[in-house]
């Protein structure tokens, strides 16, 4: 864990909505988190959570505040530049397996790396590396209808892995799966963070899954209200305790 | 209760219309375009027949009937005084009508002028100032339509210019006309002289042209106008008014049918815009509906939430295509007004046109949104949750492809039936199987094309995928994803190219053969003529014309309207021996050598192809025609390819018979060849300076072809207009199905986006989506037109009795294909840009 953030939000907003009738989704967040570290965020329904996540990843605007990737600030960029950052730093999994129902797995594990234009040197290596990580190698070929929710959900993973993003943000990834292959999801996040010293940020409403994390950030109302560092015997308890302070 | 249901269901799809702005606009649009074009056909027939029947009682007036003589050059006076005489006429009145170039200074018109008796005249016509006065019987004055005077810039008062046998003659303007009766003789292009002023200026001095006549009351016109033919002889045409409006009808019916077919498919393509509108109101609220049927709605009352929309959108668009059909139908009707030669203005909107346009405009609404309702009716209520993986029944696909394959068979079939000589006694029905043929082929090719989308698409995708890499193969990908909607958009592509092909291999086709006919039987270096058609000159003008430096020869002709039954047809007189130095006719029926002598010995003639085909004529045949002699029989030597005649019939016999028949010895106009080394134009210019004062219209070959292909293009011009909607509607077909395609895909885009793929790279993937669907719908389009062009030509030959050889349109078949590219793309360019700006974060969280 290195001592400089990573990624570093400070005093970030986001307001929706125009004139009329204004939400605000975040109010003034600060977080930093360093690298090789696996943060969960939770919070009740409306609290930030997904706002959050998008922000940080560069797939939304802030209304105030402002973002750092390492030394780059997110705030303020083209939407081009904005791009070529998080196609560099950042890789993303979805709750929705989100796979492009054209493709193939393996073509979809591609995606991200032929969109950037040039394969890295040794892509097919880091392929079947990847395939062999999720445990599909006999399913590469396979289009995701043909998948079930948890295989879809792994090549969701890889693709996300492919690039070797600095980054990955995560938001509810075991939300639609059943527990053993949540638990796999889980495993395997935590397993290529350690490997690749990766640096996972994940949304998730349930403290189980938060357990995998080294920290819980608490949103509420669109503010951070309270952090926990993880580690110990009783996690879960005490997350379902932060949660319940929050009045989840 | 059920009402209660009903009024929810109906108040929930009266609000997803209203919210969904955009679609609710652009399917209204479609219903629109497709109400309007039918509309628009109907109230152009109807206005164009109408303004010939005007133009036709303008003429007559109130005369019950009329008399017309054997000759353009009149008969003698004494008649109308035969006519008075004769039992149960009433009034009888004389009158001259010649067509002249009226001249206001430096502008100029073409006008009827019409010589009248300012005494009488008025029994029978109904004149209408609007300033100034009427005629008196002997002054060289003339009364003159107010529009028409409006339009060349000239007053009351002023003096203008009539050509009368090749000079001009100065008249002043003593009065001007309303818009109604009189003032609309000609569609409002007729000039009224006194008759004892037209008798001297078109030197008939003793002469009129025809009596128009009334019976007394309770008097059988029939009965008078058998005591009248009797009186005067056979050689005297004598005829009612409506015989004419009958030839009308009849002379109108080619173009008719040309718009209602072009009509028709226009509906065509408005109903795949509306079925395409709806496909998207399903997909678009599939959520909603599931959501629905999770609260306990019933499929059919999700079918009916779809199809409510689609009432009220039919009704609105109904309504609104109503306003644009007339406003359509202004544009269509001054394209008209050039191919018939008439103005057609004033606008006469037919009952059961407008009710069959409201009706098919609600009902293809209904039939287009029916399939997409259905479709509704099955989402699942857990729509939002389930991946979309449609799976299209196997055998509603068998069934499309086996009717598919059915109709573009009979289509194709159709198009290689022969000609209405081919099919006997049948060949009545040979306009309906081409039109038939037609319709069956593009319905067959839009049900085959989700079948051909994905062979024809790789066709594209190959060098796309090669050239853009992985955007172009996403964008490929993309295609063949719902080759159902892919295939709908590429059909409206079909569908309007294969209306281009159509008009554009008709107008191709006959622009070729007018060509060769222009090439082999005119063959002609100079033509020489008058400006007004009843123009004339001597003999002696001829040998002045010969004696014009660089002139090497010269032949005569002189067109001469003649009777043939009740029918008006021209007979062009001309001489057998100067002639044939000048060209070899296209004959198509005859023993050439043999058929050249008949023609020099006298009372045999050559006739038109068309005259043939619509007459069933074969050579050796008799006609009769009504000469000064009273009815004459003459042989049908040769039947040759002619397109000089007014709608083809023409009858070519020689001088010699001319002078013996009707008494004339004058020429109308001169072909001249020019000698070796001189250019044609040369001599025109001299031609034209020379005789400067006598309104000629002498043209060298190229500006005859000119003129000539100018004049084919005008007679289809009324189609393009066609094709241009078309094109409209098959450009809002593709933006629509691209709209589409980018929400059902929104959270793909969106992950695209997330993984790193740039707003251009997303617009490109969409752009070049719709440049595959554009060169699906362009290949389709061009195979298909192949084929509708062929059967256009060969119905346009039944009808008109032409005997065009098809002549595919490569190089227009070229462009078409690229415009079609192009246009898709442009259609594309919203649609592309929505989906590269699409907001990341609310795609992800869109189910």
């Amino acid at each position: 864990m290195g001592l400089t953030p990573i990624l570093k939000a400070v005093a970030l907003s986001k307001t929706y909505g125009d004139g009329g009738v204004e939400v605000a989704a975040l109010k003034e967040a600060n977080i930093e988190v360093f690298e090789g570290e696996f943060i969960a965020i939770m919070g009740p329904s409306g609290s930030g959570k997904s706002t959050l996540l998008h922000l940080l990843g560069g797939l939304d605007y802030a209304t105030g505040g402002r973002i750092f990737i390492r030394d780059i600030e997110l705030t303020g960029l083209s939407d081009k530049r904005l791009t070529l950052v998080r196609r560099a730093n950042v890789g993303f999994v979805f709750q929705f397996y989100n796979l492009l129902p054209t493709l193939t797995a393996e073509e979809n594990v591609l995606v991200p790396m032929a969109i950037g234009g040039k394969p890295a040197p040794g892509w097919q290596d880091k392929l079947d590396g990847l395939f062999k990580l999720i445990e599909l190698e006999g399913r590469r070929h396979h289009r995701p209808d043909q998948l079930s929710g948890g295989e879809q959900q792994r090549v969701a993973v890889a693709r996300a892995l492919i690039t070797e993003p600095a980054i990955i943000l995560a938001d509810e990834p075991t939300g639609n799966l059943d527990r053993r292959h949540g638990r796999e999801i889980l495993e395997l996040l935590k397993r290529s963070a350690a490997e690749m010293h990766q640096t996972i940020i994940m949304v998730t409403h349930d403290p189980g899954a938060a357990a995998y994390a080294d920290r819980v950030i608490f949103l509420s109302d669109g503010a951070v209200v309270k952090e926990l560092k993880l580690g110990g015997d009783d996690d879960i308890e005490a997350i379902i305790t932060g949660l319940k302070e929050l009045g989840d | 209760m059920e009402v209660m249901t009903t009024l929810r269901l109906s108040s929930l799809a009266l609000r997803n219309l209203g919210t969904r702005k955009a679609r609710t606009i652009l399917t209204t649009l479609g219903v629109v375009l497709g109400v309007a074009v039918i509309l628009a056909v109907a109230i152009t027939n109807r206005s164009t027949i109408d303004a010939f029947r005007a133009m036709i009682d303008s003429i007559t007036g109130k005369a019950d009937f009329w008399v017309n003589g054997p000759s353009t050059a009149g008969f003698s006076e004494a008649k109308l005084a035969e006519v008075r005489r004769t039992p149960g006429v009433a009034v009888a009145i004389p009158g001259i009508a010649r067509d002249s170039t009226l001249y206001a200074g430096k502008r100029r018109e073409s006008v009827q002028v019409a010589g009248i008796d300012p005494r009488v005249d008025r029994k029978l016509r109904y004149f209408k100032l609007a300033s100034g006065r009427f005629l008196k019987s002997d002054e060289p004055a003339a009364l003159v339509p107010a529009d028409l005077a409006g339009k060349k810039k000239f007053k009351l008062g002023d003096k203008v210019k009539l050509t009368g046998a090749g000079v001009k003659h100065e008249f002043k303007v003593i009065g001007l006309l309303r818009d109604e009766g009189a003032g609309r003789f000609m569609g409002g292009n007729a000039v009224f002289i006194p008759l004892k002023q037209a008798q001297s200026i078109f030197k008939l001095k003793g002469r009129l042209t025809y009596i128009d006549a009334k019976v007394k009351t309770g008097v059988s016109v029939k009965a008078a106008v058998g005591r009248v033919s009797r009186r005067l002889g056979e050689s005297f045409i004598v005829e009612q008014p409506e015989k004419r409006a009958e030839a009308v009808s009849q002379m109108l019916k080619g173009l008719q049918v040309g718009l209602s077919f072009f009509g028709t498919i226009a509906m065509f393509v408005g109903g795949f815009l509306v079925y395409n509108t709806f496909t998207m109101v399903v997909v678009e609220q599939t959520q909603e509906m599931g959501m629905v049927r999770a609260l306990g709605a019933t499929r059919g009352q999700v079918v009916a939430l779809v199809l409510i929309q689609a009432v009220v959108l039919g009704i609105i668009g109904s309504v609104l295509g109503v306003g644009a059909g007339v406003a359509l139908a202004k544009v269509l009707m001054s394209y008209v007004s050039k191919t018939v030669e008439l103005p057609v203005e004033s606008i006469s909107v037919p009952v059961l046109g407008l009710a069959g346009a409201v009706g098919v405009g609600l009902l293809v609404t209904l039939l287009a949104a029916l399939q997409p309702a259905l479709a509704a009716g099955r989402v699942s209520p857990l729509a939002a949750i389930r991946i979309r993986a449609k799976k299209s029944s196997k055998a509603l696909a068998v069934l499309r492809v086996t009717v598919g394959c059915l109709g573009v068979t009979a289509g194709v079939a159709a198009s290689f039936l022969p000609g209405p000589e081919g099919l006997g006694r049948y060949a009545y029905l040979s306009v309906s199987i081409h039109e038939g043929g037609t319709f069956l082929l593009l319905l067959g090719a839009a049900l085959l094309s989700p079948s051909l989308a994905k062979p024809l698409g790789y066709i594209f995708a190959a060098p796309i995928r090669l050239l853009f890499g992985q955007t172009g193969k996403l964008a490929a990908a993309n295609l063949t994803r719902n080759p159902g909607r892919t295939a709908a958009t590429a059909s409206a592509v079909m569908i309007t190219l294969a209306m281009l092909m159509s008009v554009a291999g008709m107008t191709t086709s006959f622009k070729r053969s007018v060509d060769r006919w222009v090439d082999k039987s005119l063959g002609a270096d100079v033509f020489v003529s008058g400006r007004s058609s009843d123009a004339t000159y001597s003999k002696r003008f001829a040998d002045k014309l010969r004696r014009v430096k660089g002139v090497k020869d010269l032949t005569m002709i002189r067109f001469v309207p003649v009777r043939e039954g009740a029918r008006e047809v021209l007979f062009r007189a001309i001489e057998p021996t100067s002639y044939r130095r000048f060209a070899t006719l296209q004959f198509a029926k005859g023993d050439k050598r043999r058929a050249w002598l008949d023609l020099a010995r006298g009372d045999h003639v050559f006739i038109s192809t068309v005259m043939a085909n619509k007459r069933g004529l074969k050579v050796g045949d008799k006609i009769t025609l009504t000469t000064v002699k009273g009815r004459r029989n003459f042989t049908i030597s040769a039947i040759a390819v002619d397109f000089g005649g007014e709608m083809g019939d023409m009858i070519v016999g020689s001088r010699k018979d001319m002078k013996k028949y009707f008494h004339l010895d004058d020429a109308g106009g001169f072909r001249l060849k020019v000698a070796a080394g001189v250019r044609p134009r040369t001599v025109a210019d001299r031609i034209k300076k020379k005789y400067k004062s006598m309104d000629l219209d002498v043209q060298d070959i190229q500006e005859f072809k000119t003129m000539v292909d100018g004049r084919v293009t005008n007679s289809f011009a009324v189609f393009n207009v066609l094709i241009v909607l078309a094109a409209v509607v098959a450009m809002i077909s593709v933006f629509n199905s691209l709209m589409m395609n980018i929400l059902e895909r929104r959270r793909e885009l969106g992950i695209l986006r997330a993984v790193g793929a740039t707003r251009g790279q997303i617009g490109l993937m969409n752009l070049l989506e719709a440049f595959i669907t554009g060169g699906i719908g362009g290949i389709l389009g061009l195979a298909v037109g192949a084929v509708s062009a062929r059967d256009t030509v060969n119905g346009m030959n039944t009808l008109t009795g032409y005997d065009i050889s098809f002549i595919f349109p490569g190089k227009i078949a070229a462009i078409a294909l690229l415009i079609a590219l192009v246009f898709s793309v442009l259609a594309a360019a919203y649609p592309a840009r929505r989906a590269a700006t699409l907001e990341i974060g609310r795609a992800l969280q869109y189910e």
